[in-house]
């Protein structure tokens, strides 16, 4: 292709303001999918470099994007996609082979083809004010023409994303084996799944209406059942319909949750780039193993799950995976593996990441805690108390704060974010073998399994979850320490005392003790002892937001509907455990 | 009688232009998104004219035009090929098919209209009311 010289300059992209919107939106939607398709197809002919059908799967994605952007006169993009477009038209005539250059060059397109989508969507949005964008693109695309020239060294000057992976293993066998999952796995992604589905797209809007109603309508019938069971005449027939209209408000309810839920495998299929990025950054190899990518979450779950995950996968990468020097040392393969597994059990969504790097360093995160004063010198707690310290904010047992992992989140937010998900997570860890987490969390966010508790004639509700025990407290239980207020003695524990009625300003029924009930909640690991007057027992109840007017109380969730038609409130246990004490001297006094 | 215009093409942003297009003007629009779908609904609608892309997933518009010219009730039907790639062996091949015509992507609406104009009678909506 004869070089224009005129294309060295970088061009600078505008959105004109006649540019249809809707055009322009419906380009920013189809570039999305196929920004998609170009990564997922990438990780596949890393595994197998011959596989035609996903060549064109890629050339397609540029060819569509080339077309579309000249359409809406996005020169930039649209020549960007032409080259590129150019590359693969090469590779599928059998002209030029699959390598880890080509690979990078295309990977670096689609980046750069992202930076653009990000950027008119933005503009698009009003996120950002209408301006000339100017994302250079001249050295890639002068690459790609200098590989098409057939000159093999035309990747050098690509800034960036050098993969630490030799251009052969595509083809050949590594030292080790290849990870068994993924070439499979990567096979059945969507992109080549072909577009025979039967669906039909409904607003998100009208699921989560549908969901609510089908939960109205379980409590509206079960106060029905109520009556009718009271009632004195002769209500056999009516019993037998009611359980009929229960059993199918139940499916009801059912199938309107399930039709919110969607494979995870969306968020499980980014991290193959993520862990290809970063370990290539790290010059370490690192196969991710995806397990159960058909396992079905909640919508809104998915979202808010894709930032912790990442900063896990990403952490695991960067400071769990040993280099490879030292896994050979340690007679371990030289390639690190992670595994993401998602299942349901029990009525929750178990995730888990693990590793097979060197695991935690416990006596460096002891050395730490001692001088961050969260631990005091000589006393030993156990495993599980030590790993639940890197949650800690600010934690970080890194010796180097990369320029990795040291940006971004750390664990801590992880972990708050999954609190805020009513999820908790665990961690399990064995030096030279590796390290896994464990995050639990709900099968939807629209119903949670609650305890009701009674404080001053009032009821609420505590998510179970965050339940770890209940008691009828004695007066030798509680003691109060001077500046930290009341605490309750449990086994070696010393539990900051919270009583429900001074928060809500009730005239107290149980101000002390014998009367009413001691429960324990643990949120953030941190825990509480909540004194409440009685507790009512266990229901499922469905979550109604109850908008701003509660907006004040930050100890308050929700409300939800309870069995006799009353309403109760859903107290957040994280707002719980925030309130007041500082809450982090737990491990302190635990001596 | 109202014409039938029929646009195969993957990308949803063409189909909408093409769409647009043609709504000022007494005819009925269909549009589908790949090739087979393009066949069948071509075989049920008989169209009056189809705009058909190149490049696309499952077939490619070539083999869905053979197809076409296969099937009796399409053989004759107008086609006018949609296309990014220019002065290739694709060109050829679909002269050979007897297409009407070709659009080169990114084409603005009255490139359509005018190679349309020479096929169909396109009358204004207002006009016809």
């Amino acid at each position: 292709m004869p070089e224009d010289p005129e294309l060295n300059g970088e061009i600078p992209l505008e959105i004109s303001a006649e540019t249809d919107s809707e055009l322009l939106q419906e380009f920013l939607n189809d570039a999305r999918d196929h920004l998609d398709h170009i990564e997922q197809g990438v990780l596949v002919l890393e595994e197998d470099a011959h596989n035609q059908e996903v060549v064109n799967t890629i050339f397609r994605a540029f060819h569509t994007f080339k077309g579309n952007a000249g359409f809406l006169d996005l020169t930039a993009v649209s020549e960007l996609a032409h080259v590129l477009e150019s590359l693969l038209d090469q590779v599928r005539e059998g002209h030029l082979e699959i390598n880890s250059a080509i690979i990078e060059i295309i990977l670096k397109g689609r980046d750069t083809l992202k930076q653009f989508v990000d950027e008119i969507e933005a503009q698009v949005r009003g996120k950002k004010t209408r301006r000339p964008l100017l994302i250079p693109t001249s050295a890639l695309k002068a690459s790609v023409r200098r590989i098409l020239d057939g000159d093999e060294s035309a990747t050098c000057d690509i800034p960036a994303l050098k993969s630490s992976v030799p251009e052969e293993s595509a083809e050949t066998a590594p030292v080790e084996p290849p990870a068994p999952v993924e070439p499979s796995a990567n096979a059945k992604s969507p992109l080549l799944a072909g577009n025979e589905n039967n669906s039909v797209k409904v607003s998100t809007a009208k699921l989560d209406s549908l969901v609510d109603l089908a939960g109205e309508l379980l409590i509206a019938q079960s106060l029905i059942v109520q009556i009718a069971s009271s009632s004195t005449f002769d209500s056999h027939a009516l019993m037998r319909n009611l359980s009929q209209l229960n059993r199918i408000s139940k499916e009801l309810q059912r199938t309107a949750m399930t039709m919110r839920m969607v494979p995870i495998r969306g968020i499980f299929q980014k991290m193959h780039r993520l862990v290809r990025d970063v370990a290539a950054r790290q010059k370490k190899e690192v196969h991710l193993v995806l397990e159960g990518e058909d396992t079905e979450v909640d919508r809104t779950l998915v979202e808010k799950l894709s930032d912790p995950l990442m900063h896990m996968v990403r952490n695991a990468v960067d400071h769990a995976i040993e280099p490879m020097a030292q896994r050979i040392a340690a007679g371990k393969p030289a390639a690190g593996r992670i595994l993401l597994r998602a299942y349901h059990k029990s009525g929750h969504i178990l995730i888990e990441v693990e590793d097979d790097g060197a695991g935690l360093n416990r006596e460096r995160i002891v050395q730490k805690a001692i001088r961050n004063g969260l631990l005091k010198p000589g006393v030993v707690p156990e495993d599980k108390d030590i790993f639940s310290l890197i949650f800690h904010p600010g934690f970080s047992t890194a010796e180097v704060v990369t320029d990795i992992s040291g940006r971004g989140v750390g664990m801590d937010v992880v972990q708050r974010n999954i609190s805020k998900l009513r999820g908790k997570i665990d961690i399990r860890s064995a030096p030279g073998v590796g390290t896994g987490f464990t995050i639990q969390l709900p099968l939807t966010m629209a119903i949670i399994d609650g305890l009701i508790i009674k404080v001053s004639g009032q009821r609420y509700i505590l998510p179970a979850i965050s339940v770890r025990e209940s008691f009828h407290p004695k007066s030798c239980h509680i003691t109060s320490l001077p500046g930290r207020g009341e605490v309750v003695q449990m086994r070696k524990e010393l539990i900051p005392l919270l009583r429900l009625h001074d928060h809500f300003q009730f005239q107290t029924a149980s101000t002390y003790t014998g009367a009413g009930i001691m429960v324990v909640i643990e949120a953030d690991g941190q825990k509480r002892c909540l004194l409440a007057d009685e507790l009512l027992g266990k229901q499922e109840v469905v979550i109604k937001h109850l908008g701003d007017v509660f907006k004040t109380d930050p100890m308050i969730s929700g409300g939800a509907i309870l069995g006799d038609g009353c309403v109760g409130l859903i107290l957040d246990p994280t707002a719980l455990v925030r309130l007041e004490n500082p809450g982090q001297e737990i491990l302190n006094l635990a001596a | 009688m109202s014409n039938k215009i029929l646009t195969v093409d993957d990308s949803k942003m063409v189909r909408m232009i093409v769409t647009r297009t043609f709504q000022p003007f007494e005819c009925e629009i269909f549009e589908a998104s790949n090739g087979a779908d393009g066949l069948a609904m071509a075989a049920s609608i008989l169209p009056d004219l189809i705009f058909l892309d190149i490049t696309m997933g499952d077939m490619n518009g070539l083999e869905v035009l053979e197809k076409l010219r296969q099937t009796e009730a399409l053989q004759a039907t107008p086609v006018i090929m949609l296309t990014a790639e220019s002065g290739n062996k694709s060109i050829e091949r679909a002269d050979q098919l007897h297409v009407a015509g070709y659009v080169a992507k990114p084409f603005k609406g009255e490139q359509l209209l005018a190679q349309a104009n020479q096929i169909l009678n396109l009358q204004l909506l207002v006009a016809a009311q």
